[in-house]
This record gives structure tokens, sequence and C-alpha cells, in this order.
């Protein structure tokens, strides 16, 4: 090149691409659209079925409207509801405490190496799994009831509690501890003055976003008869009483909405309280004094306490669960984990068609998440919105279909559209709407304008402008959405079948059902294998579009 | 050749930032607009392509009259107006190339902008701007991988491809440090005598601007209260441009000896902006 500085400049120039070269990539757009139609094959959607789904919805409307809110049904629910929430408090609480050691366990800089994969392997594996998976084991081993719903969502805590509170102990800051330590303080002092300080505030936020989350899943674990709301809201479609369904999914969705708004407004108030913090001088016989709080402040420090330790020994008796039955727990747990190993091979012939179906409704549910969600997006973005009314509706979508679970979509869809495949599809497709939708007006509304202003001033047509500097401020944050969604939806797509949905999870229910444990095992096995797979697809694909 | 006439431009806020501004520039002058943040020197720049529309007053670009113009019409005419950005206005996840080119955008349809394909002569021309502004071998580059002069040669190179017939650069120096500045200045001054076109570049370092400008506008609470060479702008001038000043900063303006006159300068301008 430095010789012939002469020579004119080149004519032609390509974009570079991340992919190894033109070829690859090609390639690789090729599969991602071969699988996304092989899908489309497997499960048969044709035009008829969705218009008898349509015609069917306008039926089911009509028996489901109005809804039974008669005072019998009404004090139904209030019961119900109770449970659920005291559930939620109970799991929370519990997860939490189990997770403080395990998230010990899986920090690097606290334990040995080996120690480290223990705890991360206890930790991957409660987040694999679905909670209904767990819950329809637990149910097996406990029985019935709302402890095979604590048990379930205590497990499902540890998984979530232990990886972020192991990632926040990872990332302390070594140099405070050195620092008490320098002044000759003890270990406990070190311990309160030097890593409580630094982990506290995210401690309490995750722990009441956990219970938010938690209230979510408490929701729906009794559809495998682990206790609360989801228990009467499956028995309602059973016997065919669409309008008592209706109410239930109502008052499910107010307690969702309710629940988010409470974890949003208590982290808020964490966040900000922090770094509201007074000290307050006071001269007290001639000699100044310092408190770390002022006295109302203490107070309400002490009240909050007392309120969150109240609530916690309401729900408990509420449950009226004895101390008993959590001392006998861990050895029928034990108990059923001696039935399940070794996993049984005779299984798995049987198993690949229902997997394979479990990862078709994956993708095409995200593909139809995808393709209503870009509209709901723009219209639930205020700087692409036309009007206020588009901006409410965009909204309402959002929310609507965020708060409802994603089986309680199944259990609807089935109605409409028969069991299978199908339904989970449209499930898990309107279920990521309101995610994806969410998320891709946010990042729509932090893009950069000058940018847009930029190309503009050239002279650029508004699609050129569009497609030169939105869509690459947008691309990445998109990328990462779809796939983190798809990779959830991979997970949601392996218990849809046991409302009726398609996929592995009838297939696992029904091994569990004859208490086949050994087949059992070898499909959760199955199902833990592609949910890590798909994990690792989903994180190399963000972190190649960053 | 620009000219405006009797330009104008209230915000719906009410804030009048230009008022009855005319000015004409001709041939390859490199002209430099000074004034303290807020006296509408961004506003003038773009009430000239229009990306602020103007209240009342015309713009002529030759025998163009760009205020006259409907939305299609000036989209085409926008084409033969660089523009160079404060912020840099590039967009960071693209290349250097994609950049640079996307000055052509206005003459490719949209399928080519797609797929990136642009004529062989563009692709050409963007080699040799890229060895101009002394950023060859970058082409293939992210943008968000460039230092901030590096940024902003970018940004120059984008506007060139253009090849325009009038250049708007809004403070080009105002996130780079001096030297870099200092640079990219003398870049542009370059680069209005090889295009052969005027060169209109708000800036409130005026050392900057009397250094490198061969032409100097003040601008002073929406109105033009100086124009002229760079000779001409002695202290009366500066004070004229920058009246609107606090009274502190006046106090220590009257106190400061004449070497210090710079720094005072500075000074004000921190606390303006």
């Amino acid at each position: 090149m430095k010789t012939d500085t002469e020579a004119s400049s080149p004519t032609d120039w390509d974009r570079p691409t991340i992919f190894y070269n033109e070829y690859v990539k090609w390639t690789v757009y090729l599969l991602i659209v071969l699988f996304a139609a092989w899908s489309y094959w497997e499960i048969r959607i044709t035009p008829g079925r969705l218009l008898v789904g349509l015609e069917q919805s306008s039926q089911l409307m009509a028996n489901a409207w109005p809804p039974d809110f008669t005072p019998e049904r009404r004090e139904m629910i209030w019961r119900d509801i109770l449970e659920t929430l005291a559930m939620a408090v109970i799991a929370t609480i519990g997860g939490i405490i189990l997770s403080v050691p395990v998230a010990i366990l899986g920090s690097r800089n606290l334990v040995s190496e080996r120690v480290f994969w223990i705890g991360r392997t206890i930790i991957a594996t409660s987040r694999a799994f679905h909670a209904l998976i767990i819950a329809i084991i637990v149910v097996k081993a406990v029985g019935f009831g709302p402890l095979a719903g604590i048990i379930t969502l205590m497990i499902k805590t540890v998984g979530f509690f232990g990886k972020l509170l192991a990632e926040e102990i990872e990332d302390i800051d070594p140099t405070q501890l050195e620092a008490i330590e320098a002044t000759g303080a003890g270990r406990f002092q070190t311990y309160f003055y030097a890593v409580v300080p630094q982990i506290t505030q995210r401690f309490v936020a995750l722990s009441i976003y956990r219970w938010d989350i938690n209230l979510r899943s408490s929701a729906i674990v009794g559809i495998v008869g682990a206790g609360g709301i989801g228990q009467t809201l499956v028995a309602s479609f059973d016997r065919f009483e669409y309008d008592f369904s209706a109410a239930i999914i109502l008052v499910i969705i107010a307690l969702v909405l309710l629940g988010e708004a409470v974890s949003a407004v208590a982290r808020k108030r964490i966040s900000t309280g922090a770094a509201g913090v007074e000290t307050t001088p006071t001269r007290d016989a001639g000699r100044r004094t310092w408190n770390r709080f002022t006295r109302g402040q203490q107070l309400l420090r002490y009240g909050s306490v007392a309120l969150v330790a109240g609530v916690i020994v309401i729900s408990w008796r509420h449950l009226e669960m004895g101390i008993g039955v959590v001392r006998t727990a861990p050895a029928e747990l034990y108990d059923l984990w001696t039935r399940m190993w070794p996993p049984s091979t005779g299984i798995v012939a049987e198993m690949v068609d229902p997997l394979l179906t479990s990862l078709h409704i994956a993708i095409l549910g995200t593909v139809l998440a995808i393709a209503l969600s870009i509209p709901t997006a723009l219209i639930a973005a205020d700087t692409t919105t036309p009007n206020r009314v588009t901006y409410t509706l965009g909204k309402l979508i959002v929310t609507t279909t965020r708060s409802v679970n994603v089986i309680i979509w199944v259990l609807v869809l089935v109605l409409l559209l028969g069991p299978g495949a199908l339904a989970g599809v449209v499930a898990i497709g309107i279920r990521s709407v309101g995610f994806i939708g969410k998320l891709l007006a946010e990042a729509i509304e932090e893009i950069d304008m000058t940018q847009v202003e930029a190309m503009t001033a050239t002279g650029a047509s508004r699609l050129e402008t569009a497609v030169y500097a939105i869509v690459p401020q947008v691309k990445p944050a998109f990328i990462g959405i779809a796939t983190y969604r798809w990779d959830s939806n991979v997970r949601a797509s392996t218990v849809i079948g046991f409302v009726g949905g398609g996929g592995i999870g009838s297939l696992l229910m029904s091994q569990i059902n004859q208490f086949q444990w050994a087949n059992a095992m070898t499909i959760l096995i199955a199902i833990l294998g592609i949910v890590l797979f798909s994990e690792v697809v989903s994180a190399y694909a963000r972190k190649k579009v960053m | 050749m620009l000219e405006t006439k009797n330009l104008e431009k209230v915000y719906q806020t009410g804030d009048r930032a230009l008022d009855d501004v005319s000015v004409t520039l001709d041939g390859t002058e490199v002209v430099a607009m000074i004034g303290p943040s807020g006296a509408g020197k961004s506003t003038f720049i773009r009430c000239i392509n229009r990306l602020v529309e103007p209240t009342s007053g015309d713009v002529w670009l030759d025998d163009v009259e760009l205020t006259a113009l409907s939305k299609p019409e000036l989209q085409r005419e926008r084409r033969n107006i660089g523009m160079v950005f404060q912020e840099y206005g590039l967009v960071e996840r693209l290349t250097v190339m994609e950049n640079v080119l996307s000055g052509r955008l206005g003459y490719v349809g949209f399928w080519q902008s797609l797929r990136r394909k642009f004529p062989p002569d563009a692709i050409e021309h963007a080699y040799e701007t890229l060895e101009r502004v002394g950023l060859r071998g970058y082409e293939n580059k992210r943008v968000d991988a460039l230092s901030g002069g590096q940024r902003q040669r970018v940004g120059i190179a984008r506007a060139v491809l253009q090849r325009p017939k009038l250049l708007l650069v809004d403070e080009p120096t105002s996130s780079l440090d001096p030297e870099t500045s200092h640079a990219v200045m003398e870049l542009l001054a370059e680069i209005a005598v090889d295009t052969d076109v005027p060169v209109v570049i708000n800036i409130h370092e005026v050392h900057l601007a009397e250094e490198f400008a061969d032409r100097i506008l003040g601008l002073s609470d929406g109105s033009l209260v100086f124009d002229g060479p760079p000779a001409e702008l002695d202290e009366a001038a500066k004070t004229r441009v920058y009246q609107g000043a606090t009274d502190s900063v006046e106090a220590s303006r009257s106190t400061g000896e004449s070497a210090d006159d710079q720094l005072s300068q500075d000074e004000l301008l921190t606390k303006n902006g």
C-alpha cells in the first residue's frame, strides 16, 4: 500500500460482517429461516384454523361475560387470593434465607473453585426448569396444597436470588474490607461495616422484586395442584364455568398489577432513601452528639421491619401449615430422588418428537411476537406514536398481555383453537408481545436524535433516514430482547403441554402420573439440555451484536 | 452564494432566537459566527437548511429560495448543503465508510442504500476524502471506537462527500481539546479552499475564529452586531458581541490587564455556558 500512493483509490467497498465471511453470514440467516419454515410446516397453521378460533372467541366471550362476581364466588376468590399472597410471602422469605448460603457457595471470591462449581450448578439447575415442572414433582413428593407451591417457589427463588446475590458479592470492593480491617476491627465488625453496607440496598430491592415475581408464579402453580388461585381457575375451566374463569383472570391481572406497583414504589423508595440519609448534630449537656438517623427515621425503620415481620407471621398462620411438614419434606424429596435415579433410556425414542415440537412452538411463538410487537412498540413509544389515542392503546396492549401468565393464555386459547401446538404458539406469541413491545418502545425512546437530524440534513429520504439513523441504534436492543425472549419461550414451551398446549409437557405429565419416575428423569435431563442450549445461543447472539 | 434576508426565528416558548439577520456570503470565504451561548448561532445555521423553520425572512442559495421550497424540493436541495455537527451527529454503530457514504444518500435509491451499494465514483471519492482528512485505513472501523477528533473528521468527510455548494459547521470544537480543535479548524479552512465553497462556522472560541476566518459575524441576543474581517474585531466590538454578560464578569473584565483579555473572554463564556 505504501508504494502505490499514485494509484487511484478503490471504487468498491463491502461492509465488513461480524461473521467470518459473507458465506457464513448467509448460511446462518438461511438456517434460521429454514428452521422457522420447518416449524411452520410442523405446526400446520392454516388460516382456516385461525378463523375457526376467531368464531369461537365470540362464543366464548358471550359465555364469559359478565364475569361471575356473585357473593359466593367472591368469597372463594377472596380465600384463594389470600392463600396466593401468603404463599408468595413465605416462599420469598424462605427462598431468600436458603439462597444466602447458596450465593456464598457460588461466589468465586469466597470459596474454592470446586465448591464454586457446586454452588453454580445448584443455581443453574433451579433456574433452568419452569416453576410448573418443579411444582409437578414437588406435588408428588409432599402432596397437593400450598406447601408444594411454597417449596416450588423457594427453589425458583434460590436460583434467581442466589445468582444475583453471588454476582453482587463478587463485585464487592475489597479495599473497603481492607480499610476496615486495618483499623483493627474484628471479623464481624468488618462484615457489618464493609460488606453489609455494600450489598444491603440491592439485597432489599431484589427481595421485593422477587416477591413480585413469586406472586405471579403463585397465581399459576395451582394448575398442577400446588395451591393458590390457579387451582380454582383450572377447575372453573374444567366445569365450563367460563364466567367464573373470567372473574378469576380479572382478579389475577389486578393482583399482578398491584404487586408490580407495590414492588416498584418500594424499590424506588429504597434507592432514593439511601441517598437522602441525614445526620443530626444535636447538643447534649454541652457536648455534641451524633446519630445516624433522626428519631422519626428510626421509628420508620423499626415500623417497616415490624410490618414485614407481621405480614410474614400472618401469612404463615393463614396457611395453617405445621412446622412438621417442613421437617418431613426433605426426606420425601430424597425418597423421590432414589426412584428417579438412574434415568431410563426407554423413553428416548418417544420423546424426540414432542421435544422438537416444543422448540418449534418457542420459535414460531417468538416470530409471531416479533411481528406483532414492532407495530406495538412504535405506537407505545412517545417519540414515534402518532397521537394520544394510539399511545394509550399501545400501553394497554403491553400491560394486559404482559400481566397474564402464558399458562392462562394457553387455557383460554385451547378453548378457541383446540388442544395442540397451535394454541401454544399463539399463547406464547401474545404473552411475549407485551414483553418485547415494552422494552423495544423504551429502546426507541432512547435513541439519539442528532443522528436522525444529521441524516435529514444530507438530503436523505425518510426511509433512508430510518435505515441509517434509527435501525442501527435500535438493532442491538432489538436482537438482545428477541433472543432473550426466545430463550424464555423455550422454557415456557416445555410446560404448556400441562394444559393442552402441545410439546414435551404432556409427555412429562403422563409419565409422572403413571409414576414412571425414571422416564420422567430422562425427560427432565433433555429439557435441561435444550434450555441450557438455548441460553448459550441467545447469550452468544447478544454478545455478537453489542 | 448564500444570502439571508431579515431572517427571524421566534420559538414557541416566545424566545426570539434570531432578529432580523441579513447576511450575504460570497465565494470561498470562511465565515466564523461568534457570540455567547444562546445568542442564536445554532438557530441561524439550522434555519439555512431548515432543520429549524424560520418564522420569517428568506434564505437564498445561489438562485434557489430555500425558504420557499416544498418538503420534497427541500430534501433535494439539502444535498447541496453539507453540515458538520457539534456532537458529530454520526451513526455510532455503523462503520466509518458507511457514515462517510451516507453523505450520498440523497443520490441513491432506497434499496441501494439498504444494501449499502453506492456507485463506484462515490466510493472512490470516499476513499480519497478519508485520505484527505487523515483517516486512511479507518474505513472498516466502527465510529464508536474512534476518538473525538477522529469522529469530527468523519463528520467533515461525510459533508465533503455531498459535494456541497455550502458547508455549515456547528460548534465543531466544543467537545474537543485545544490541540485537536486547532487541527480540526485547520482542516476546515483547507477544505474550504480545496472544495471552493463558502463555509459558515459557529464557534465560541474567539481566538480560533480570529486565526482561521476570513470574516467574522458577531451575534448577540439574536441580532447581528458585528460583521467584518478579524482585524476589525477590536475590544469594543467584542464587548458589543458579549454585552449580555453578567455584572460580576463585567467587573472582573474591567479590572483585568489587556493581556488577560482572552482569559476573561473564556471565563465569560464558561459562565454563560
